[in-house]
């Protein structure tokens, strides 16, 4: 390996970990404050509060005059937190479901398949501003929303790497000795069937980090006084004449994470064939 | 194919039915369009008098069975905010999210094409990479940021495009590569998968065997086989393109479908929602079909079954 | 390749100058010294019927419809195809006496029929969602062709103010099809054309009854998105738009002008003073200690409004001129509070993602000062629908933030929904002093009741009034707008060409 896809991954890797130390390392510094407002001191721009950089508001302050590194934190913690949330969720239906449909093919296969194929025809977004617009916008409701929109992808996946697997020989030769279905989805199929999928989800990370996104701005986001990386950059979007670092920052923050990702993640599948990764929403 | 296609059919109209009775059900889970449409200085008195005439006091399965008999026959009733036919309104407004979906994807195709075209014949690493990044960098950026700082820079300062409407040809080009951007980003990725596919097989090494240039093979072998896996799954995602205009129709006041089927959710509108949703994923559908069929008409090792 | 790359980019920056002078250039040209005869606004309110028996959305209905009164730019109740009302000294029936030779936008004449016709076919459409307004009538005959006499269920002393809302159209033409898309009517504009949705084209109406206005044409447009009201003023897409807060400065900074009046809009706290932790009188009066609504003015709003203690605003029927805004006192308050018994439970805050103005900005800081004063709350957002349905229903809990507006200006129609429909205080006498109130045809008494009802709203704090938001009108400058209106609504018919 040369020199430069080293320096590829040492990049996305550093830009990991900046965003690693905001998430973690924050909330331990002495002047992690979250909810104290200050009206008086709204809108304070980056780096001019105070001297120095480790001054009490080093990325300045909100519309409310909270501090804005430790909400970018907090943020990063719910952000985090509902996209893994979500691609788990996705990821246990998916598999659960594909695995079901695949292994024992028959009924099981169509009602499975006829589900996902309802799903697919929903237009993703509607739906998502339907169900949150109604049952009221809550971190709960946003991961079991977003959670149940995604499997597909994972279920066709494992599906038809059940459905070839059962024809191999480890699986047959299960069959042959008598081992429980659940033994043999448990023990045979899982182990390969997830590790695909979790690249998979990786991937998706940057979907729902996005579609959170977007779903703020609309005001159906993570609702206030929780921050969240999607509803900091949509709030700060109605000062962007005015004060832009209030959308600029929070913005550079995600992509730091997705970028890191991104090349990471390219950076382990290049070679083997991808998986066609989700459209954005929204 | 008959055959293929009336079980296509049916299986649409499953779906279809599923999705009515799930977007039914969900946009009815609280809320009314009374108290919004008579505004908050309204009686308690005056919305439920509204609600009778609207039909909405009666049982949810009452209202069930009367919407799937009138649905039935084409029949999705009156906006209640525009007092108009639903399904009437919803059309009037698709071309324009129609235009604005296929601009986008083919800004997506094309743009992407032309990059993954560069990055195979001339590509060295740094230009790879260079596609990486920027990639990165598109996919990190929610949509409604994109547009409205594209919106202040070439509509706002520069002067040179509209910010908003539909009124003109060059009002399309800011909603369009909006929406397009993570479109280029996501084909570009598609297109390398396909290529570097295409790239290992035997054609192309007895192609070069023949003695053809870098140019040559790339032209007439591996891009015309590269460019349907793309499609299909490109395809596919134009039908969540079709459903996935409301924030850029919102950002840019574009008068499409999106935006009222939006606005019918907060309104309760709950013609309009039910109309829209059908519309889209009866698109959707459409599209999906399409898409095999062509699959199927390309590449004669598919067979429709 | 590195080569090629640059060579691209060395003459495409040339050109790229070069075409953005030259559509630079087609700008400047286009816009000579001649004076602009058409106006593009955009508006927050649907624009989605032109029939006025039927739609409710005020602007629209101002534009290409005229009423018996409008609401005057001084904020009183002035005469619109009416000439001049009077009423029976118990405010049941009401004359009405129109101006002579109304003519609609068809030039066919407008007689007192037509205002009947109007009415009645309101009152006969239960879908009609001008059907809240016209309700309280009992019957409306014609008395010849220049006089119209409405009589009432019950006393109502507020009703020239309510007959603002209801557009009059000519019985011989009137269809309920062709009227929602191309209706006739004898506002001040009339209806080129409608897509439907949410554009509409308007000509001034030449048989006005004031003369054919200033600005020709104007475009009318449902732009809900407040920064794409802005977006489109900075770009010159739009000419007018009424915009808050932040957006604003940045408009008056690009050059745009605007004015600003004192609204009709109260945001406020509403308790659940029935039942639930907000039945405790003293804690209610201690919030109105807690909170610094100047602050609140100056950092939510950007100062485009004014802190109030009634719930209503100065611009107002019935607002109380001796009504003073409490100073902060977080000391007091928090005495308050400890004195009142509250045991710290969280109290959930309820507010609607509409109605209000920077509802998240807004509601964060109002829970920031209750937090101040040891009232533990809990933010709870709802969706506009969802909020009102509770509203009505009575649900919403203990404390909820909310407006309360009255766009004909008539402190009554507040009083109405905030005390009598809503009926929060079982014990309260203001039900009973709202239907005296509304039997007072003469104006000096009716304020006097209403000074009454306002001062025991106060003592007994069933609400907290937190300020009143401004309307700020931001237009081009190739416009004028000599008396902005004070409810908020923008008409082409206010402006003239500078």
């Amino acid at each position: 390996m040369t020199a430069r896809p080293a320096f590829s991954v040492l990049l996305a890797s550093a830009m990991l970990l900046v965003v690693g130390v905001l998430v973690v390392v924050v909330p331990f510094l002495p002047h992690y404050d979250t909810a104290t407002q200050d009206l008086a001191a709204a809108q304070i721009r980056p780096f001019t509060d105070g001297a120095h950089l480790l001054g009490p508001h080093p990325l300045g302050t909100d519309s409310l005059g909270r501090d804005v590194l430790s909400r970018l934190a907090l943020a990063g913690r719910v952000s985090i937190l509902i996209a893994v949330g979500v691609v788990l969720l996705n990821l246990v239906i998916g598999v659960v479901l594909g695995l079901l449909a695949g292994y024992f093919g028959g009924v099981f296969d169509h009602v499975i398949m006829g589900v996902a194929d309802i799903q697919l025809t929903i237009p993703v977004l509607l739906l998502l501003i339907a169900i949150i617009a109604a049952a009221g916008p809550s971190i709960p409701v946003l991961v079991i929303t977003l959670g149940v929109t995604f499997w597909v992808r994972y279920g066709r996946v494992s599906r038809v790497i059940a459905a070839s697997l059962r024809e191999r020989d480890f699986v047959s030769a299960s069959v042959t000795f008598g081992a429980a279905d659940v033994w043999i989805l448990g023990r045979h199929l899982l182990p390969t069937v997830v590790p695909q999928l979790v690249v998979l989800g990786t991937f998706d990370i940057g979907v729902i980090i996005t579609a959170e996104a977007s779903l703020s701005y609309l005001g159906l986001g993570v609702q206030p006084p929780t921050p969240s990386w999607g509803g900091m950059i949509a709030d700060g979007q109605r000062f962007l004449q005015t004060n832009i670092a209030l959308c600029l920052v929070p913005a550079v923050v995600v992509f730091l994470l997705l970028g890191g990702l991104a090349i990471l993640g390219q950076h382990y599948t290049s070679g083997r064939a991808g998986v066609a990764p989700t459209g954005r929403v929204g | 194919m008959v055959r293929f296609l009336s079980r296509r059919v049916l299986r649409a109209l499953v779906s279809l039915l599923g999705v009515l009775t799930i977007v039914f059900f969900i946009v009815r889970i609280n809320g009314s369009p009374a108290v919004l449409l008579l505004g908050p200085d309204a009686s308690a008195e005056a919305v439920a008098d509204l609600d009778r005439a609207l039909g909405l006091d009666r049982s949810l399965p009452v209202q069930y069975l009367s919407f799937l008999r009138s649905t039935a026959v084409g029949d999705f009733g009156e906006s209640l905010n525009f007092n108009r036919p639903a399904l009437g309104l919803i059309l009037a407004r698709l071309p324009d999210t129609l235009l604005l979906a296929v601009s986008a994807f083919a800004f997506g195709l094309v743009v992407a094409f032309g990059l993954a075209v560069v990055a195979e014949l001339w590509g060295n690493r740094t230009f790879r990479d260079a596609l990486l990044w920027i990639g990165a960098v598109v996919q990190a950026v929610p949509t409604f940021l994109l547009g409205i700082v594209l919106i202040l820079v070439f509509a706002v300062t520069l002067r040179l495009l509209p910010a908003l409407g539909a009124g003109s040809a060059t009002s399309l080009i800011l909603p369009a590569v909006t929406l397009g951007c993570f479109e280029v980003a996501l084909y570009v990725r598609l297109f390398s998968v396909a290529i570097a596919e295409q790239v290992g097989q035997d054609y192309v090494r007895t192609a070069y065997a023949k003695g053809r240039t870098k140019l040559q093979v790339t032209l007439g072998h591996v891009l015309p086989n590269a460019v349907l896996p793309v499609v299909t799954v490109a395809g596919i995602n134009l039908g969540q393109l079709i459903g996935g205009t409301v924030v850029v129709e919102t950002v840019f006041n574009w008068p499409g479908a999106g935006s009222l089927i939006y606005q019918g959710v907060t309104g309760r509108d709950y013609p309009i929602v039910q109309a829209g949703v059908v519309v889209v994923a009866t698109l959707f559908i459409l599209i999906n079909l399409g898409v095999d069929m062509l699959y199927a008409v390309l590449d004669p090792r598919v067979r429709l079954s | 390749m590195n080569r090629s790359r640059r060579g691209t980019v060395r003459w495409l920056t040339p050109v790229l100058l070069a075409a953005a002078l030259a559509l630079a250039a087609c700008g400047g040209a286009g816009s000579a010294d001649a004076k602009p005869t058409s106006i593009t606004v955009a508006i927050e309110q649907n624009v989605d019927t032109m029939d006025g028996l039927v739609g409710n959305s005020a602007p629209v209905n101002q534009i290409i419809g005229a009423a018996l009164v409008k609401v005057g730019l001084d904020g009183s109740a002035a005469p619109d195809l009416a000439a001049s009302w009077t009423s029976s000294a118990d405010a049941t029936t009401w004359t009405f006496t129109l101006k002579p030779g109304l003519k609609f936008s068809d030039g066919t004449p407008l007689t007192a029929d037509d205002v009947v016709f109007s009415y009645e076919t309101v009152l006969k459409n239960p879908k009609s969602l001008q059907g809240v307004y016209v309700s309280a009538v009992a019957s409306v005959v014609a008395k010849g062709p220049g006089t119209a006499v409405f009589t009432m269920k019950s006393p109502n002393a507020t009703w020239p103010r309510v007959a603002t809302n209801l557009p009059i159209v000519p019985r011989a033409e009137y269809n309920p099809t062709t009227f929602a898309t191309k209706p006739i009517g004898a506002g001040p504009y009339t209806v080129v054309s409608f897509n439907g949705t949410d554009t509409m084209k308007v000509a001034a109406n030449p048989h006005y009854y004031a003369g054919p206005r200033a600005i020709a044409e104007a475009t009318v447009q449902y732009v809900p998105d407040e920064t794409t009201r802005l977006n489109g003023l900075q770009s010159g897409q739009f000419d007018a738009a009424v915009l808050t807060g932040n957006n604003v400065d940045v408009a008056k900074s690009a050059g745009l002008a605007s004015e600003s009046v004192t609204g009709s809009k109260v945001i406020y706290l509403g308790y659940d003073s029935g039942s639930g932790p907000m039945a405790n009188e003293k804690l209610r009066q201690a919030i109105s200690y807690g909170i610094d609504r100047s602050a609140l003015v100056k950092s939510i709003m950007l100062g485009y409004g004014e802190p109030v203690d009634q719930m209503i605003s100065s611009t107002t029927f019935g607002y109380d001129k001796n009504a003073l805004v409490p100073a902060q006192d977080v000391a007091k308050a928090k005495q308050m509070v400890a004195a009142s018994g509250y045991a710290g439970e969280e109290i959930p805050l309820r507010y609607p993602t509409g109605y209000v103005p920077a509802p998240s900005d807004l509601s964060q800081a109002v829970a920031n000062y209750l937090t101040q004063i040891g009232i533990k709350v809990k933010l709870a957002p709802q969706d506009a629908s969802a909020f009102l349905t509770d509203w009505l229903g009575k649900k919403l809990g203990p404390i909820w933030l909310f407006s309360a507006q009255t766009v004909t200006l008539e402190g009554a129609g507040t009083f109405k929904y905030v005390d009598v429909a809503l009926n929060t205080a079982k014990d309260s006498p203001l039900p009973a002093l709202y239907d005296t109130m509304l039997g007072e045809s003469d104006d000096a008494q009716r304020a006097a009741t209403m000074a009454q009802m306002n001062q025991i709203r106060t003592e007994r704090a069933y609400y907290t009034p937190l300020f009143v938001q401004n309307f700020v009108y931001v237009h081009s400058t190739k416009f004028a707008l000599p008396k902005p209106p004070p409810n908020g609504y923008l008409n082409p018919a206010y402006f003239t060409a500078s």
